[in-house]
C-alpha cells in the first residue's frame, strides 16, 4: 500500500530498486562469508589438481585483512581442501622430495572492486592460476570502536543529513539527501518501514545538509531549499514546499541553496551554532558579538551543544582536527574561553552532520567512514565519569 | 563497502591539509586557479586522460572507485538475457548548460557515434526519457562502454563550444593556453562550490591553487608544507616495440632494474610494474614479479647479432629521458647498446600509457588492441579475473611490451584549497568537489 | 775578337759589384742573425708557453678544488652527510637527492659532480644522472683525498669516456664518509677557454686519436714512453706533453703547436726588405756608380778621346784639364805629351821629310846615276869616237844612241814610277772577293815561278771561305797584293815558300803574304814602309810604299812580322763588307 501510494506521489520510487539490483555482470561480486569463500576457493584449487594430490600450501596476505582473520581463513581453506581430498603441508617442498608433488600459493590481494584471492597451483613445470573475487558481508566488516560516548545508530552508503528517533526510540527517521526513510526497531535491529522521496524544487547543494525536528504530530525537515512537513503514523507522508524557514529552537534558517545558515542575530553566514557560538565560514568560532572564542582554534565546522550531566553547564561538541585525526571532543565554553571537557573520541572519518538530538544530553552525529565510505550516524552522549 | 587500503595513502595527504585549517564544511564561492604542465588543445572528453577531472560533459554511467558502475545521467537500466537490448531511463530534470533539457533525443546522437566505434550494428531508439540500445550482437560490456569518456553526452554550440550537462560550463577557451569554467547553477548533482575555475597550461609559475607536479625530480622549489594529492598509480610506463627482435625485449625485461627507476627517477611516485595493470586494479599483478637476471639476459642476446638499438622518448620529457638513459645503462651491463633518442622513430619506444578507468577488463582490452591483439581482447570476461590474467600473461609473453612502473599523478594543493572530504576516489580528482577559502 | 769593355763600364761594374756584394753580405748576415735570434726566441717562447700552460692547469685545478670545496660545504650536502650518518642513515632514502648534483654542479659551473655514499654507491651524478646506484669503488682506497689535490681522471659519460680535472672531498661526521667528486672536463672547450696566445694551437689527443704527419709521430713516441717531446719544422714547432692520471697512467697527450709563421714571415720580410733594399741599393749603386763612373771616367774618356784623336793623327789635340787631381795632372801631362809629340812629329816629319828627301835624293841619285853614268860614258864615247875614230863614229854613234835611248827609257820608267807614286788616285770602291783576287794574283806569277832555271818557290794558298768580300778598289788592291808578292819573291832569291792567307775576324778581313826569306831586323821593319826604303839592291823602293798608300787609302792597316832568318809576313787588314 505504502509503496503504491508512494508510487503515485513520487514516480521514481519503483525505479530506485532497479538502480541497485539490476547491474551488469561487471559489478562487484556478491557478498560471501569467509567460509563460503574458502570453500569456493578450495574447490577451484582442487579442480586444478589431480585427485588426492598432496600439496604444500603457502599463503600470503597482501590486503588489509587483519592477521587474525587471515589465519582464520587459512585454516578454513585447509579444512575445505581436506574435505575435497587434498592434504596440505605448511612448508614448500624441497627439491627432489617425493613427498609432495604440487605447490599451492594462495594470496589475498585487492583490486579496484575489493578483495581477490589468487591461487597459484604449480605441479612440476605446469603452473595454473585460479582467482576468486571476494566481498565480505557488511556486518562482518571491521568497525572501529568508538569512544564510550558514542552510540551507533545507522549506517548507509548515502549521506545522512539527520536522524530523528521517535516513538520512544522505536522508530527512526533517517533524512538523506534525496529521501526520508523510516525504520522500525524489531528483532533487535532496524527494519525498513517506509521510504519517501524528497521532491525538491531545486537540486540539493553539493554539501547536503538538513535538519529534522519533531513536531507534535510528526516531524519537519528543514532543507536549504525547502521545508518538508511529514507524518509517520499511520504511514510515512511528506510534503515539501519551496523556501526556507526559521527553526523554532535555534532561530536560524538556511541560506537558500547553500550549506550555510543565517539568523537575525548573525547576518554573516555560518555553518553551525551552539550555545551562542557560531562556527563561521572562515573557520573561526565566535560569539554573537563577533568575538572569537579562545581555545576554539582548530575546531571543525560542526558544533552542537548538550546539557552537561555533571553540572548545569552546556557543553559543546566540536570536531577537533588539529591533532591530525578526526575526533570529537566536549568543551566547556565560559566567558569566551573554550576548554576541553573530555578526552577526544576518535572518529572513523570526518563529521558530516552534528545536531542536537531530540533527546536532551545527546547529539546526533554523522561521520563518513573513510575505510568503508559509509555514512555512520551515532548518538553522542555525555557520560559523567567523575 | 570496504575501501581498499591502497586508497588510504591517496587520501591521507589530502586529509592532513584540509584538516589543518579546521574548516571542514565546504564553502561556496571563489575561483580556483589551476596550472597544468601539459597543454590541452581540445575539449573532446575522450582526450582527458589525467587524474584531474574537468566535468563539462557527462556519460550515462561511470565506473566508481571500486570498479562498480554508478548511474550518472541515467538512473536505471535493464537488459535482456542476451544483452542485445538495453533500456536506459534518463535522470529527470537534467539540463544542458544552455538550458536545454536532456532528453533521449538530445542524448542519442553522441551516444550512437560513440557506440558505433565498438558495435558496428548498434542502433538507438530515443523516446521521452528512455533510450533503447539495440544490436544483433550481445553487448555484455555496454555499461563499461557507456562509461568511457568518448560516450559523453554533449552538444556543440553555434560557435563550436562544448555544451554538456556537467557541473561546470565553458566560458572561455583558448586552446593550449587557457580554459575558464564557471559553475553551472542548475547542475542536477548540486551546484559546485566554486564559482569558477581558471586553468592555465604550461605557464609554470607555481602560483596557482592547484598544479600538477610531474613525475621526476622536482623542477621547481616546492614548500615543504605543501599539501599534495597523489592518485593511485594510473599510468603505465613501458617500453614497446613493433619490429625489434622479441628476444631483445625479453633480455631487456630481465636486465632492467625497476626499483631505482621508481624510487629515484620517479621519486617513489608509483610502484614497479611487472604486469600491464597495476596491482590495485587487477589484484594479481604480483604474479608477474621477477628479479633482474643479467646472466640469463646475456645468454639470450649472445645468439643475436645486435647493432645499436635506439630507444626513443618524447622530446622535452626530461623524466622519460632520464628513464631511457637508465635503461641504456642497465642494458650496457649485458653488452647491449641502447641509444636514447628524442627522434620518434626508434626501434624501441618509451612511453606512458594512461589508464582511463577503473575497469580492469576494459583497460586490458584497450591495451590489447593497441598492441594489435584485438582477438585476445575478446577473451576478456570481467567477471572472471583468470581471463584477465591469462590475456595479460599472453600479452607479456609476446615480448612486445616491457612494463616498467605505474606512476601516480600528483598535484600540489594550496592551503586555501579543499576537497569535500573525503574524496574517496583515488583515481580521479574531482573539481566539482573542490572549494576554496577566501 | 771580343768586345773590349771600356773603362767607364769597368768602373761602373766595379762599383756596382761592390755595392751588390756589400748589400748581400749585410743581408745575409742580418738574416742569419735574425734567424738565430728567432730560433732562440722561439725556443724560449715555447718553453714559456708550456710553463704557462702548466701554471694555467694548476690554476684551473685550484679553481676546481675551490668549487668542489664549496659544494662540500653547502647546506644541502652537509645535510645529506648528517642524514646519512643519522639514526636512519642506513635506510636513508637518497632518492630525494637524485638531482642534487646537477643543481650544485650548475651553481658551481662544474662539468662533473658526483655525490657518493659511504658504500661508494653514487647518490647523485651531474654528468650522468642515470648512473645513480652504481659503485665508484676507486674511492674506497685509503687515500687522503684532500692531500691528493687535483688530478686527471677518465670519467664515464653516457656517450663514452671523458677526461676530467677531478678532485675529491670527503665529509665524515662519523665513521661514514660522504664523497664529493667534482671537476671540469678537459676537452677542446677547456683548451679554448685557456688564455689565447697568438700563433699557438692546443690539441688534446686521447687514446683513440692519431693525428697525421709530424704530430702523429710525436704522439706515437710519447705513447711508447711518456715524456715531454718537441719537434721542430720550418713552419711549426710541436711540443707533446703527456697528461697522466693519479696512477701515472697515460690518459691523454696535450699537443702545443707553436706556429713559426711569424718567424717565417719576419724572415721573409727581412729577406724581401733586404732584397728590396739591396735592389734599391743596387739600383742606387748602379746610378751612383754610373754617375761616378761617368764623372770619374769622363776626364779619362776625354783623355782617351784625345788620345784617339792623336792616334788618328790629330796630334794637336788638347785634353780638358777639369781637376787638379791625378786625372787632371794626367790631362796636363797628356797635353804636354801631345805638344811634344806634335813638336817631335813636326821635327820628325821634318826629319822624315829631310830623310825622305835625302832618301829620295839618294834613290834618285842612285836610280838616275845608273842610267846617267852610261849616258855619260856613251856620250864620252861619242866624243872620243868622233875625236879618235871618225870612221867608227857612225857605228859608235849608233851603239851609243841605242844605249842612250835605252837609258833614257830607263830614266823615263823611273820618272814614271815616281810620277805614278806621286799621283796615285783615290780608290774606287767596289765589292771585291779577296780570295778570288788572291788566286788571280798567284796565277799571274805562276809562269814566272815555274820558269826553268829559276830557284823553286812553292806557293801556298790558305784562303778562309768565310772571308767574303771587301769594299776596295780592285786595281789598287791587286797592285798592292802584287807588290807584296814581288817583295816576297825578292826576299827568296834561293827559293822558298810563298804563302798567301786570308782570314776573317769579326768585321775585319786579313790578307797575309808570307815568305821564307832571310827576314828583317826590327830596324828594317820600322823603316820598311818608308818610300824608297828598300833592302833590295835594285828597285825604286816604292813597292811597299805603294802598298802602304793603298792600304791607307782603304782605311786599313798593314803590319809586318818578321825575325831574322824566319822570313816575313805582311798582313793587310781591311774592313769587311758586311
Amino acid at each position: 500500500m505504502i509503496r503504491v501510494t508512494f508510487a503515485l506521489f513520487f514516480g521514481s520510487v519503483l525505479l530506485l530498486p532497479a538502480q541497485t539490483t539490476d547491474q551488469s555482470p561487471a559489478q562487484t561480486p556478491p557478498e560471501q562469508t569467509m567460509t563460503d569463500a574458502a570453500s569456493q576457493l578450495a574447490s577451484r584449487i582442487s579442480s586444478l589438481l589431480p585427485r588426492r594430490t598432496p600439496v604444500s600450501l603457502e599463503a600470503q596476505n597482501l590486503s588489509q585483512l587483519s592477521a587474525a582473520e587471515w589465519l582464520s581463513f587459512r585454516n578454513l581453506l585447509r579444512d575445505e581442501l581436506r574435505k575435497l581430498g587434498t592434504e596440505t603441508a605448511g612448508t614448500p617442498p624441497e627439491s627432489g622430495s617425493p613427498a609432495t608433488l604440487a605447490r599451492v600459493r594462495v594470496t589475498l590481494s585487492e583490486d579496484a572492486r575489493g578483495w581477490l584471492f589468487v591461487a597459484e597451483v604449480s605441479s612440476g613445470d605446469n603452473r595454473q592460476v585460479a582467482m576468486l573475487p571476494w566481498k565480505q558481508p557488511s556486518s562482518a566488516q571491521t568497525k572501529r570502536q568508538l569512544s564510550i560516548t558514542k552510540k551507533p545508530l545507522w549506517t548507509q552508503p548515502d549521506p545522512i543529513l539527520d536522524i530523528l528517533l521517535t516513538d520512544s526510540g522505536a522508530q527512526m527517521l533517517v533524512l538523506s539527501s534525496d529521501k526520508l526513510t523510516s525504520y522500525l526497531f524489531m528483532e533487535n535491529k532496524w527494519m525498513l518501514s517506509a521510504t519517501a522521496s524528497l521532491v525538491l524544487p531545486r537540486p540539493m547543494p553539493r554539501d547536503p545538509r538538513g535538519r529534522l525536528e519533531a513536531t507534535p504530530d510528526g516531524f519537519r525537515a528543514f532543507l536549504p531549499m525547502a521545508i518538508c512537513q511529514g507524518t509517520f503514523k499511520p504511514e510515512l507522508r511528506l510534503t515539501c514546499v519551496n523556501g526556507t524557514e526559521t527553526w523554532p529552537d535555534t532561530q536560524v534558517r538556511w541560506i537558500a541553496d547553500r550549506n550555510t545558515l543565517e539568523s537575525d542575530a548573525m547576518k554573516t553566514p555560518f555553518y553551525a551554532t551552539a550555545n551562542g557560538l557560531f562556527s563561521m565560514t572562515d573557520g573561526r568560532v565566535q560569539d554573537r558579538s563577533g568575538q572569537p572564542v579562545a581555545g576554539s582554534e582548530g575546531w571543525g565546522s560542526d558544533i552542537a551543544s548538550v546539557e552537561d550531566p555533571c553540572g548545569s553547564r552546556t557543553a559543546v561538541f566540536a570536531s577537533s582536527p588539529d591533532t591530525g585525526r578526526e575526533e570529537v571532543r566536549l568543551y566547556d565554553v565560559v566567558s569566551g574561553q573554550a576548554t576541553p571537557a573530555s578526552d577526544p573520541t576518535s572518529l572513523p572519518g570526518p563529521v558530516t552532520a552534528l545536531w542536537p538530538s531530540e533527546m536532551h544530553g545527546e547529539a546526533t552525529m554523522v561521520a563518513r567512514n573513510l575505510q568503508t565510505g559509509q555514512y555512520e550516524a551515532s548518538r553522542l552522549g555525555v557520560v559523567c565519569t567523575k | 563497502m570496504r575501501l581498499p587500503g591502497w586508497a588510504s595513502f591517496a587520501l591521507s595527504s589530502l586529509l592532513f591539509s584540509s584538516l589543518l585549517t579546521g574548516a571542514v564544511r565546504p564553502r561556496y564561492g571563489g575561483t580556483l586557479t589551476v596550472e597544468l604542465s601539459n597543454a590541452w588543445t581540445t575539449l573532446d572528453p575522450n582526450s582527458f586522460k589525467t587524474a584531474l577531472s574537468v566535468p563539462i560533459a557527462e556519460t550515462l554511467v561511470r565506473v566508481g572507485s571500486h570498479g562498480e558502475i554508478e548511474p550518472v545521467l541515467v538512473v536505471a537500466w535493464q537488459h535482456d538475457p542476451d544483452f542485445r537490448r538495453w533500456r536506459f531511463s534518463l535522470r529527470p530534470r537534467v539540463t544542458f548548460h544552455d538550458g536545454e533539457a536532456l532528453t533521449a533525443a538530445t542524448a542519442a546522437p553522441p551516444l550512437l557515434a560513440a557506440l558505433k566505434q565498438t558495435y558496428s550494428d548498434v542502433s538507438i531508439e530515443a523516446g521521452g526519457q528512455a533510450i533503447v540500445v539495440h544490436s544483433d550482437h550481445a553487448m555484455p560490456e555496454l555499461l563499461a562502454e557507456l562509461a568511457l569518456p568518448r560516450a559523453a553526452v554533449f552538444r556543440k554550440s553555434d560557435t563550436n563550444a562544448l555544451i554538456g550537462t556537467g557541473p561546470f560550463r565553458v566560458t572561455t577557451w583558448d586552446p593550449g593556453r587557457r580554459l575558464t569554467l564557471a559553475a553551472f547553477d542548475n547542475y542536477w548533482g548540486g551546484r559546485p562550490y566554486l564559482d569558477s575555475v581558471e586553468i592555465e597550461f604550461g605557464s609554470g609559475h607555481g602560483r596557482a591553487d592547484l598544479f600538477d607536479i610531474p613525475v621526476g625530480p622536482a623542477r621547481r622549489i616546492l614548500p615543504e608544507s605543501l599539501a599534495t594529492w597523489s592518485s593511485a598509480p594510473r599510468a603505465l610506463l613501458a617500453i614497446t616495440s613493433t619490429n625489434a627482435d622479441p628476444v631483445l625485449l625479453q633480455a631487456l625485461a630481465l636486465l632492467i632494474d625497476r626499483v631505482p627507476i621508481l624510487n629515484v627517477l620517479a621519486q617513489h611516485k608509483g610502484e614497479v610494474a611487472f604486469g600491464l595493470l597495476p596491482q590495485w586494479l587487477s589484484g594479481y599483478a604480483f604474479l608477474f614479479q621477477s628479479t633482474p637476471d643479467v646472466m640469463h639476459a646475456k645468454q639470450l642476446v649472445s645468439s643475436l647479432r645486435l647493432g645499436p638499438t635506439s630507444l626513443s622518448y618524447p622530446a622535452d620529457d626530461l623524466f622519460l629521458r632520464s628513464v631511457a638513459e637508465r635503461i641504456a645503462l642497465n642494458a650496457r651491463d649485458a653488452g647491449i647498446t641502447i641509444q636514447p633518442t628524442s627522434a620518434g622513430n626508434g626501434h624501441l619506444r618509451l612511453m606512458e600509457w594512461p589508464l582511463e578507468s577503473t575497469d580492469a577488463a576494459n583497460e586490458l582490452g584497450r591495451i590489447a588492441e593497441q598492441l594489435g591483439a584485438s582477438d585476445r581482447a575478446r577473451q576478456l570476461d570481467a567477471a572472471k579475473p583468470e581471463t584477465l590474467y591469462q590475456v595479460e600473461r599472453s600479452l607479456l609473453d609476446d615480448h612486445r611490451i616491457i612494463p616498467l612502473i605505474h606512476v601516480r599523478e600528483t598535484y600540489g594543493i594550496a592551503p586555501r584549497v579543499h576537497f569535500q572530504s573525503p574524496t574517496s576516489d583515488p583515481f580521479t580528482l574531482h573539481l566539482e568537489d573542490a572549494w576554496v577559502q577566501p | 775578337m771580343g768586345t773590349t769593355m771600356n773603362f767607364r763600364t769597368k768602373v761602373f761594374l766595379s762599383i756596382t759589384a761592390t755595392v751588390i756584394l756589400a748589400v748581400w753580405i749585410v743581408a745575409a748576415v742580418v738574416s742569419t742573425l735574425v734567424s738565430q735570434s728567432f730560433e732562440r726566441r722561439d725556443a724560449q717562447r715555447t718553453a714559456a708557453l708550456v710553463s704557462q700552460l702548466q701554471r694555467e692547469f694548476e690554476r684551473r685545478g685550484s679553481d676546481v678544488a675551490r668549487r668542489v670545496e664549496a659544494v662540500a660545504n653547502s647546506d644541502s650536502v652537509q645535510r645529506l652527510a648528517v642524514n646519512l650518518v643519522g639514526p636512519a642513515g642506513g635506510q636513508l632514502d637518497t632518492s630525494q637527492y637524485f638531482a642534487a648534483a646537477q643543481t650544485l654542479a650548475q651553481e658551481q659551473s662544474l662539468d662533473f659532480l658526483e655525490l657518493v655514499g659511504p658504500d661508494t654507491a653514487i647518490i647523485s651524478s651531474a654528468e650522468w644522472p642515470a648512473r645513480f646506484g652504481y659503485k665508484e669503488d676507486w674511492l674506497a682506497q685509503p687515500v687522503d683525498w684532500k692531500a691528493q689535490g687535483v688530478f686527471l681522471r677518465e670519467e664515464h659519460l653516457a656517450d663514452g669516456l671523458a677526461l676530467g680535472l677531478i678532485t675529491v672531498r670527503t665529509i665524515a661526521p662519523s665513521d661514514k664518509t660522504l664523497y664529493v667528486v667534482g671537476g671540469q672536463q678537459v676537452d677542446s672547450d677547456f683548451l679554448a677557454s685557456l688564455p689565447a696566445i697568438e700563433g699557438v694551437r692546443l690539441e688534446l689527443i686521447r687514446d683513440f686519436d692519431m693525428p697525421q704527419g709530424l704530430a702523429g709521430a710525436l704522439v706515437a713516441d710519447v705513447r711508447r714512453e711518456p715524456r715531454e717531446l718537441k719537434r721542430v719544422t720550418d713552419a711549426t714547432s710541436i711540443t707533446a706533453i703527456p697528461l697522466e692520471g693519479r696512477d701515472k697512467q697515460l690518459l691523454a697527450i696535450l699537443l702545443v703547436e707553436n706556429s713559426r709563421a711569424e718567424l717565417l714571415s719576419l724572415k721573409r720580410y727581412i729577406q724581401e726588405t733586404a732584397a728590396a733594399v739591396g735592389g734599391a741599393g743596387v739600383l742606387l749603386g748602379l746610378m751612383l756608380s754610373f754617375w761616378t763612373a761617368s764623372r770619374v771616367t769622363r776626364p779619362l774618356r776625354d783623355l782617351a778621346s784625345s788620345v784617339r784623336e792623336v792616334a788618328l793623327g790629330k796630334w794637336d789635340t788638347r785634353a780638358n784639364v777639369g781637376s787638379s787631381d791625378e786625372v787632371g795632372q794626367l790631362a796636363r801631362d797628356f797635353n804636354g805629351m801631345t805638344e811634344q809629340l806634335v813638336e817631335q812629329r813636326d821635327r820628325m816629319i821634318q826629319a822624315e821629310r829631310v830623310a825622305a828627301w835625302r832618301e829620295l835624293a839618294r834613290r834618285l841619285a842612285h836610280e838616275l846615276k845608273n842610267p846617267l853614268f852610261p849616258l855619260q860614258i856613251t856620250i864620252e864615247n861619242l866624243q872620243r869616237a868622233r875625236a879618235a875614230s871618225p870612221e867608227q863614229f857612225d857605228e859608235v854613234f849608233r851603239e851609243s844612241t841605242s844605249t842612250l835611248l835605252a837609258e833614257l827609257d830607263h830614266l823615263k820608267t823611273i820618272v814614271g814610277r815616281f810620277s805614278d807614286f806621286a799621283k796615285m788616285p783615290a780608290p774606287q770602291l767596289e765589292r771585291v772577293d779577296v780570295n778570288q783576287m788572291a788566286r788571280e794574283v798567284v796565277h799571274l806569277f805562276e809562269a814566272q815561278l815555274q820558269a826553268p832555271g829559276r830557284p823553286r818557290v812553292e806557293t801556298k794558298l790558305q784562303l778562309a771561305a768565310e772571308v767574303g768580300e771587301v769594299l776596295a778598289d780592285p786595281d789598287q788592291l791587286r797592285r798592292a797584293l802584287r807588290n807584296l808578292v814581288l817583295n816576297a819573291l825578292d826576299a827568296m832569291p834561293q827559293g822558298g815558300t810563298l804563302t798567301i792567307r786570308t782570314a776573317r775576324h769579326d768585321n775585319k778581313v786579313a790578307l797575309e803574304v808570307s815568305d821564307t826569306g832571310e827576314g828583317l831586323t826590327p830596324e828594317e821593319v820600322d823603316r820598311l814602309f818608308t818610300p824608297y826604303y828598300t833592302t833590295k839592291q835594285h828597285g825604286t823602293g816604292l813597292g811597299l810604299a805603294i802598298v802602304q798608300s793603298v792600304v791607307s787609302d782603304h782605311k786599313g792597316t798593314i803590319t809586318v812580322h818578321s825575325e831574322p832568318g824566319q822570313g816575313a809576313t805582311f798582313r793587310i787588314e781591311l774592313k769587311a763588307n758586311a
